[in-house]
């Protein structure tokens, strides 16, 4: 114990003198001798000293961090032994900034960026994120960013960097549009930004949470695929404006599709609607009129590129000579006395509702594009479906109404043929109709020798090829007035229909154009088409009764496992236009004699009923039969092979079909890793894993190598925050090219 | 097959007998040594050197497990503390000083014991509970990162205030160690922050960051403190039982494991913050319970952490030892996950085994050797290290940290308020207001 006698450090120093052995206490020299006293350093000093060490060194810190760079790296010396650094990188984007979603608030941000010796994704969350949306920030591929943050490295090669001040990504650079017309996307590099504007023709919403939006856009010179994931969808300004025949101004990134040219926009703030489909304007466009148009004077290169919609008089009408690629010029001018030239080309000809109304003397509504050829402003036609002639020409209406009188048939005898020959147009047998000219009205009666669908995502019309004796003959019907048509009564093989449409020559080869449903007549039913006996078709699931049991037959393509036990089974199947949910309980799902995989067709007999507001079958147990193919590995439409950019936004444990390029092949370190193939499509790049034993079990052809395309089958799972697909079987990989 | 078992049992033994050495050494962290297999790797990854993962991952689990129990030796025979610090000892000194060492080694060794025996029963239910927990608990960790901040400058009390000649110097006496407490937090947490953000530790090394502020603040002023003080340790004594019941035992597991859970699910929580919380959750006052559950907390918390990294479906990264090692690699399904469980299992048994040999071995070289020679070997491993991996900038961040992690020792104030350093700035960050204090501070 410790008592006031003995209080002296263990070596028996500073408490006691060395010379005369007498207590000192804390006296530095004994009081008694006057020898100096060796004391302990009192621990208050060593509290002080660091106290102040601890101070001082701190502000040093802070001084030396405050004026000190951010190092820089380039990508591809990023090592594992910089995991968790701060560090700056500079690059290309590579993937588009998209912003996440929870609920009403931004969750996260993520891009890619690769610079000449790698890539790695930058990802933000929470306020950062918030902070970047609110400041409108949009980045697109080929934009050059400089960006610090935390590093995260994954098992070696796998980077990502976390962004933890908005301030620290810079946009150094933004990356240049083109702007092109949508016949010259083919031409177009993938990955490269274009500019367009266009009209909607169609809009083709998602059949799953997961799926995109894809617009169909026209302008005057084609067509083209617009694709739209929801959350971008979701941020689009007046987005509730976006429907058939809206005029748009467009950024986009151009890929290739199986390739078919496709965009993507790269940010909501790149779709752009320029002119609304109002309820007035409907109402306006139905009476024959059009509102706010445009004065010809006031137009001038200040309008490049936007769209106007002007009402003028047709001063002159220039078809183009047969062979040559010139478009077709209308001459128009108004009362200000300015003239312009309205052009347009022969695909746009070729919609026009009424092309013979169109000559000197009438009056005209029309939207277009501004544009300048050869340093001269001129008007190109955006929407030939939206060109009304309000005042025929004198000429035409005197014409026409010689026509109505020598060549129609008479009102009172229109009953006599089931009300099915429309004024205004010739009865004739199909191969005399060839033989009219373009233009001429015909009333025709022919046997359903096949019918060829419109595909989807695409504006092309439907194609009905009548048997004649002077050969087929091709029907043309676009999909405003297919729909229209009631489902019963569509032409069918077999079938014997009388169409009312006017002759046209399309590529020379002589055609007949259906613009309205009332003018089509089904007059004997035909043999059943691709639909098995006693199917309802998918499209129809979205107006049957609730309870209704049903068949339906549809191809595979998506399938959705429970992710808990109250959870159900979804598989989402498709005739490629109309998808519809199939759920069924695990029970259901062992039932299966064959489970149903991706790609594969199906039969099922359910009960319709309702889910959050849409419409479902809902299969009991035993009545999921098929795949009546029995190939695993088909197909049935586009719909079941989806972009790689779908592979980020598909719940883990889905099954999915892709199809992508093979960009990197790394082969696994040891025995226990496995093989990762980078696949891209343009939409996206992402990590195909396959075990050695599937490897192994490939053909030397349909192992993947560089350059290769393959459609894939497997399961989304999540490694390290990225999706990914795995693929557990040689039979789920298939080389394409 | 039999050739993988054989590579899992030979390093799992391998990687124990390692930090059984490493785990006697006072102050020397096994994430330290751990490092350089980080460096070793990025060497040699791409090469036929490249390390196979059925020798790495028990390995690494071997170091964890046998560091977690072997720690306690030089906590319980190498800590001795001096007699100023007396009555602020741990129970583990007291008996230290009482010449029952072997017998405080050997009631933490019962905790580990039980460590490893409840993380081997909630194994099977891991994969089922963690993924829910984690969904669940994510949104929600900011707040609770900042309670515990909070109760952990709450429950800290003013002390003494019995000597000054004035009020005012009772008063300062009795709240300086709060003071100091509530210093270190401060200066830990900006020191924390200047290295998340702006670090002088050269970017090749970053794995290494933080390390020398945690040499700085937790291992040197230990070795200095074991330097200066110079206490002769009493005679010990190696009984063929312990003081201990099973409801002592199961008291001080059970509480030890809550802790240690806690900190390992929680990402910045300790295993001393854990087992503060759990200490007090469960009013423990039994010294031997106390023992236990820090023993079973310790090895729950590092092993425990280690553990998650492999439990399909959690996607759970915690503590050191699994983010070094998923810069390397990344474990797959439930095959993984059993082959870490039996390297958990093998490298428990053995450690404990090594517990009781290394407790000897000590016990005779201490009162044979001065054992401050052990605390120079260490002060020149740790320096050597923090130079070699980090440079003199690294240097200089260990000497700023070390007069931090002094303040607790010379005030007598808690020593985990140097966690400081990972607490408040990822508290700041989860909160979104990382941006702003980093404008406010220039680090931007």
């Amino acid at each position: 114990m410790t008592t006031p006698g003995n209080i002296q450090s263990p070596e028996g120093k500073g408490t006691v003198c060395p010379s005369c052995h007498r207590f000192v206490g804390v006296y530095d020299r004994c009081p008694y001798c006057g020898t100096g006293i060796t004391k302990r350093i009192p621990l208050r000093t060593i509290r002080i000293a660091a106290l102040v060490i601890a101070g001082a060194g701190m502000i040093c810190l802070h001084i030396m961090a405050m004026y000190r760079d951010i190092p820089a790296k380039p990508i591809g010396e990023i090592t594992p032994a910089m995991n968790f650094g701060y560090v700056s990188v500079k690059g290309r984007v590579n993937q588009p900034l998209r912003f996440y979603r929870d609920g009403d608030t931004i969750s996260g941000v993520g891009f890619g960026v690769e610079d000449a010796t790698g890539q790695l994704r930058v990802r933000a969350y929470r306020k950062v994120a918030e902070t970047l949306y609110e400041n409108g920030l949009v980045l697109r591929r080929g934009d050059t960013v400089k960006v610090a943050g935390t590093l995260r490295v994954v098992e070696g090669d796998n980077i990502s960097m976390l962004l933890q001040v908005p301030a620290h990504l810079e946009v150094l650079e933004t990356s240049d549009a083109q702007t092109v017309s949508l016949d010259e996307l083919a031409e177009v590099e993938d990955d490269r930004s274009v500019r367009f504007s266009a009209a909607v023709s169609r809009i083709m919403f998602p059949n799953s949470e997961r799926a995109p939006y894809r617009i169909a856009l026209k302008d005057d010179t084609g067509t083209g695929s617009l694709v739209i994931w929801p959350n971008q969808f979701e941020e689009i300004k007046d987005r509730d404006q976006l429907m058939e025949g809206t005029l748009v101004k467009i950024r986009a990134a151009k890929s290739s599709y199986r390739n078919i040219p496709q965009l993507q926009i790269e940010s909501p703030q790149d779709l752009v609607i320029l002119a609304a489909v109002s309820a007035d304007s409907m109402r306006d466009a139905a009476a024959g009129t059009v509102s706010t148009p445009v004065s010809l004077r006031d137009i001038s290169s200040a309008d490049m590129d936007s769209i106007v919609t002007v009402q003028a008089v047709v001063k002159q009408f220039s078809r183009p000579r047969e062979g040559t690629r010139a478009p077709y010029v209308i001459t128009l001018a108004d009362s200000s006395g300015t003239e312009l030239p309205l052009v347009f080309w022969s695909d746009a000809y070729e919609q026009l509702k009424s092309p013979d109304k169109i000559e000197p003397g009438a009056e005209l509504t029309a939207h277009a594009r501004v544009a300048e050829y050869r340093g001269r402003l001129q008007l190109a036609l955006t929407d030939p479906a939206g060109l009304v002639v309000k005042k025929e020409s004198a000429g035409t209406t005197g014409r026409q109404e010689t026509e109505k009188e020598i060549k129609t048939i008479p009102d009172n005898k229109t009953d006599e043929i089931s009300g099915t020959t429309q004024a205004g147009h010739r009865e004739m047998p199909l191969a005399r109709a060839l033989k009219s000219p373009d233009g001429t009205k015909v009333t025709v009666t022919g046997i359903v020798e096949r019918v060829i669908p419109s595909t989807s995502g695409s504006s092309a019309p439907n194609r009905v090829i009548l048997k004649s004796e002077a050969g087929p003959v091709t029907v043309v019907c676009w999909e405003e007035a297919w729909s229209h048509i009631p489902e019963a009564s569509r032409p069918v093989p077999g079938a014997e229909i009388q169409v009312s449409a006017a002759m046209a020559t399309y590529r020379g080869n002589k055609q007949l154009r259906l613009l309205h449903s009332d003018n089509y007549a089904l007059l004997t039913p035909g043999r059943s088409q691709g639909q098995s006996p006693g199917t309802m078709p998918l499209k129809d699931i979205g107006i049957a009764k609730l309870g209704l049991k049903v068949i339906v037959e549809g191809t595979v393509e998506t399938i959705s496992h429970p992710t808990s036990s109250r959870r159900p089974y979804t598989i989402s199947i498709t005739d490629g236009t109309t998808s519809v949910p199939v759920v069924m309980w695990e029970e259901t799902w062992k039932s299966l004699t064959e489970k149903p995989v991706t790609g594969s067709t199906f039969r099922i007999r359910g009960t319709v009923n309702e889910y959050m507001g849409a419409r479902q079958i809902r299969v009991s147990s035993g009545t999921f039969s098929g795949p009546s193919t029995g190939a695993s590995r088909q197909r049935g439409g586009q719909a079941s092979i989806l972009p790689l950019s779908a592979v980020e936004t598909t719940e883990p444990g889905t099954r999915i079909t892709i199809q992508g390029e093979v960009s990197d092949v790394d082969k696994p370190s040891n025995d226990r890793a496995p093989y990762r193939i980078t696949l891209k499509d343009g939409t996206d790049t992402v990590t195909m894993v396959l075990w050695k034993d599937t490897w192994e079990g490939l053909s030397a052809y349909a192992r993947p190598q560089n350059g290769a395309t393959l459609i894939v089958t497997g399961t989304v799972s999540e490694y390290k925050d990225t999706r990914q697909i795995r693929v557990d079987s040689t039979g789920n990989i298939e080389r394409i090219k | 097959m039999l050739v993988s078992v054989v590579k899992i049992i030979l390093s799992s033994v391998a990687g124990t007998l390692v930090s059984s050495l490493i785990g006697c050494l006072p102050a020397l962290h096994v994430y330290n040594v751990a490092m350089l297999l980080i460096a070793f790797h990025a060497a040699v990854a791409k090469t036929a050197w490249g390390a196979d993962p059925y020798i790495i991952m028990p390995f690494m689990m071997g170091l964890i497990v046998g560091w977690a129990v072997l720690n306690t030796v030089p906590a319980v025979f190498l800590g001795a503390p001096d007699e100023s610090s007396m009555l602020m000892v741990l129970p583990t000194q007291k008996y230290l000083m009482q010449g029952r060492g072997y017998e405080a080694a050997m009631l933490s060794a019962v905790g580990a014991l039980g460590g490893i025996a409840c993380l081997l029963a909630f194994a099977p239910l891991l994969p089922r509970v963690l993924p829910v927990a984690r969904a669940v608990l994510t949104p929600h960790l900011f707040w609770i990162l900042v309670l515990i901040l909070a109760y952990m400058v709450l429950s800290e009390f003013p002390r003494g205030g019995d000597y000054g000649d004035t009020r005012l110097a009772r008063l300062f006496d009795a709240w300086k160690s709060l003071l100091a407490g509530l210093l270190t937090l401060v200066l830990s947490g900006w020191l924390g922050f200047i290295l998340m953000r702006k670090s002088p530790i050269p970017a090749d090394f970053a794995f290494s960051n933080i390390m020398p502020a945690f040499v700085g603040l937790f291992g040197i002023p230990w070795v200095i403190q074991n330097i200066i003080s110079g206490t002769e340790i009493p005679r010990q004594y190696v009984p063929k039982s312990i003081d201990c019941n099973g409801f002592v035992a199961f008291r001080g597991i059970s509480a030890g494991f809550m802790g240690g859970f806690f900190a390992a699910f929680f990402p910045i929580i300790t295993g001393g913050i854990g087992g503060l919380l759990a200490g007090h959750a469960t009013a423990q006052n039994d010294e031997r319970s106390f023992i236990i559950s820090q023993g079973a907390s310790k090895l729950v918390y590092y092993v425990g952490a280690f553990m998650l990294f492999f439990v399909p479906m959690a996607s759970i990264t915690r503590g050191g030892l699994a983010n070094m090692l998923r810069t390397m690699y990344v474990p797959h399904g439930i095959a993984d996950y059993a082959m870490i469980l039996a390297a958990m299992a093998l490298g428990g048994c053995l450690s404990i085994f090594m517990l009781s040999v290394m407790s000897r071995i000590v016990i005779r070289l201490i009162q044979k050797i001065d054992y401050r020679y052990a605390s120079y070997v260490t002060l020149l491993i740790m320096v050597g290290l923090v130079v070699g991996f980090t440079g003199l900038n690294g240097l200089g961040v260990m000497l700023v940290a070390t007069a931090i992690g002094l303040i607790p020792v010379l005030f007598h104030s808690r020593r985990s308020n140097c966690m400081g350093i990972l607490i408040i700035p990822v508290a700041i960050d989860m909160a979104g207001y990382g941006p702003a204090v980093a404008g406010f501070l220039g680090l931007t």
